[in-house]
């Protein structure tokens, strides 16, 4: 807290030393938030995002700078914010034009083939989708989100361990579970037998 | 799918979120935010991933002095504000007390006035470089003589983010607000040549123009200050930007320069490590050094475009358009139209050869900013630490806005006895301009008079008022509309001063003004 509070007060050796401590994480963060969304990473466009990151913490008199509580380490605190500093940026460069061949949604896919499962053989189009998503949102939060970090994310078994604070082979069980769910409720929403 | 919430969570909860140090209630209801917010989800999600890397990095000066001058640049906002509002509280108590009638409401209903809070009537003050924020109001802060360089307990190296613990609060202590900052080491600012070069102002850049000081690079913000040893870069594309409001500056993609100025003898230096260059002097006539080698080729009376390329060992540099006078050493000729002047780093000779002008004009074309702005004056500019338009406010008082000033006409007597009164403000240009083919005056302005006049020097041109009475109306007037007895204002006369006056048909009036710009519009 004292380096942040130093920062805030303009302090040019505080910011020195933040940028020291913690630049190379924010470029890390940036850079592999690059690297998820659009599978690769523009040197001068990742360098464009950590400039930005850096400039958000400082602007209108240090807010986002003064937000910060220690309710978190300051490492985690400055990763989110990059990470969402840089998707931020992704999707105003999208809107300019000047990025191409974004893969945002590609991810989504996956969870199509997924469902297709071979007792079933149920087929699900890509036009379908919207259905899978629609049935989803009718899910208990917590399979909800286990199913969208896990599909749409494409986060590990073991970060979602992590970050839901479960066992780590417990994921693939409650993500099992998720699923049936989700098949379950497609069908009723379709009239289909539950 | 990419749903956003309206109230998507601070980051400080998403971190708490990943850490698992919020508490139930806040943990569960963070749950359902992610599961509805795809953006917050995927922040989260990414954040999960990343493992902090063991080493730091150098640190990037330009970034650097960026970072510290921006958290300074605002903070002093709220202090001028507040001072403002006491300013304002305690005049209206001296000069209005309780036991006095209520004064009639002047048309100024929402602003305060403040005593000269930010332009002193103090015409040609140089730029300062680097300008700490002077304090408006005393800061009821316990003064610190030195705060420590980092006074965060020093940790083992770094885990992976979701491993590592939140910082526990210490115990409780006495509070102790952040110290003021009296005496600390400055940011890296750009070098001063011994031989005189200044550094000068770049601005509004466009395309992915870079600067590169030393070992340090960032991307060009939309004011940097740059001296002889700092590095433009054009990299994935041209840019552009105004040098000092006078030049347009083109760079051709993969060309780096510097560039400086002579005081001396007002004149800009260019030095070209790669790639094409291409100035236009928008109108006005200056004097360029381009430096090569040992070699320095001069242009003075240099009214126009001139695009300098560097081929390895040779340098060329060719008027494209308009007129110069080129000297190296002691050989001067003019400049031809067409005629691309050919040096190497040991010439001591002016060579001449045709060039190819017709492409060289388009690409200037293509790659030009699309406005040109000669002056811009927000009234706000002494919270930035430069002032690229330095200006002096002669008639009218700064008046604080909703969150920022404007400019407040002053009353003026009537000449003469049966004369209207009027109203009056002026802003005098510490530098001065030459009005261009196509510009135009551009301000906002709110007023209860249905007409005022704008002038410039001796030109004066009427504007009728299309906005309501009291509220803010923007205003564009070209300049070639200004006359004086019949004679416009013509392309290269100077422009010193704007002036804006009315007069009242009734006692009390009002003509407020903002946001006053002089720009050219490129096709």
């Amino acid at each position: 807290m004292a380096l942040v509070q130093l920062c805030i007060t303009g302090n040019a050796d505080g910011w020195r030393e933040m940028m020291r401590k913690y630049g190379a994480l924010v470029a890390h963060a940036v850079r592999t938030t690059f690297m998820r969304v659009l599978k690769q990473a523009d040197a001068s466009l990742v360098d464009d995002a950590i400039q930005a990151v850096w400039l958000s913490l400082c602007s209108d008199g240090c807010r986002r700078l003064r937000g910060f509580e220690s309710k978190a380490a300051l490492s985690t605190w400055l990763t989110v914010l990059s990470t969402r500093r840089a998707l931020d940026y992704i999707r105003s460069e999208m809107r300019k034009g000047s990025m191409r061949h974004v893969h945002l949604d590609d991810e989504d896919r996956d969870i199509v083939t997924e469902l297709q499962t071979p007792e079933t053989e149920e087929k699900y189009s890509l036009d379908e989708v919207f259905v899978l998503y629609e049935a989803m949102e009718k899910l208990p939060e917590a399979d909800k989100l286990i199913l969208k970090m896990y599909y749409l994310d494409g986060l590990s078994y073991r970060s979602i361990a992590g970050v839901m604070n479960v066992a780590p082979n417990t994921v693939s069980s409650y993500i099992l579970r998720a699923r049936d769910k989700l098949k379950k409720c497609i069908k009723e929403g379709s009239g289909g037998v539950s | 799918m990419n749903t956003m919430e309206n109230s998507c969570p601070d980051v400080v909860l998403l971190a708490g979120w990943l850490e698992g140090t919020l508490a139930p209630q806040d943990r569960s209801r963070m749950s359902s935010h992610l599961a509805a917010c795809d953006e917050c989800r995927r922040s989260v999600a990414i954040a999960s991933t990343i493992e902090a890397p063991a080493e730091s990095g150098p640190v990037n000066e330009i970034l650097l002095s960026k970072v510290v001058s921006a958290s300074r640049r605002r903070r002093i906002l709220p202090f001028a504000t507040a001072a403002a509002a006491v300013l304002a509280v305690a005049v209206g108590f001296t000069l209005f007390p309780k036991s006095s009638p209520v004064p009639a409401p002047t048309p100024v209903a929402v602003e305060r006035q403040t005593p000269a809070p930010m332009i002193a009537p103090a015409p040609r003050r140089p730029v300062d470089p680097v300008r700490e924020p002077a304090p408006v109001a005393p800061a009821p802060v316990v003064e610190a003589p030195k705060p420590p360089p980092v006074v965060e307990t020093p940790k083992a190296p770094e885990k992976p983010v979701i491993a590592e613990k939140p910082v526990v609060p210490p115990a409780p202590a006495p509070v102790v607000p952040p110290p003021v900052v009296a005496v600390e080491k400055p940011v890296e600012a750009p070098i001063a040549d011994p031989k005189g070069h200044s550094p000068v102002f770049v601005l509004d850049p466009v395309g992915d123009l870079w600067l590169r000081r030393g070992a340090a690079e960032a991307k060009a913000g939309s004011f940097e200050k740059a001296a002889w040893k700092d590095f433009f870069e054009a990299r994935a594309g041209g840019a552009a930007f105004s040098l000092e409001a006078r030049t347009s500056v083109m760079l051709e993609k993969g060309s780096e320069a510097a560039f400086s100025h002579l005081k001396t003898d007002d004149t800009f230096s260019l030095s070209l490590e790669q790639g094409l260059v291409m100035l236009d002097t928008e109108g006005s006539s200056q004097k360029w050094q381009i430096r090569f080698g040992k070699n320095n080729l001069n242009f003075s009376d240099f009214n126009g475009r001139l695009a300098i390329e560097s081929r390895g060992d040779r340098l060329s540099a060719l008027l494209l358009a308009g007129s110069a006078e080129v000297t190296l050493g002691d050989q001067s000729k003019k400049a031809t139209v067409g005629q691309e002047v050919v040096l190497t780093r040991e010439t001591t000779q002016i060579t001449e050869q045709k060039g190819d002008t017709l492409k060289k004009l388009a690409r200037l074309d293509e790659l030009r900013p699309k406005v040109f702005t000669a002056f811009n004056a927000t009234f706000d500019e002494k919270r930035e630490e430069f002032q690229p338009y330095p200006y002096a406010v002669v008639s009218g008082k700064l008046s604080l806005g909703q969150g920022s000033f404007f400019l407040q006409s002053d009353a003026l007597p009537a000449p003469k006895p049966g004369e209207k009164n009027g109203l009056a403000a002026e802003l005098h240009l510490d530098r001065p301009f030459g009005v261009m083919t196509g510009m135009v005056v551009k301000f906002r302005y709110r007023t209860t008079l249905p007409s005022f006049s704008v002038k410039i020097g001796k030109y004066s041109a009427d504007y009728t008022s299309r906005a309501k009475a009291g509220q803010w109306g923007e205003a564009e007037i070209p300049l070639r509309e200004f006359s004086f007895e019949g004679t416009p204002l013509l392309p290269s006369d100077p422009v010193e001063n704007v002036r804006f006056t009315g007069f009242l048909e009734k006692r009390s009036g009002q003509l407020d003004i903002d946001g006053v710009q002089f720009l050219r519009r490129v096709r």
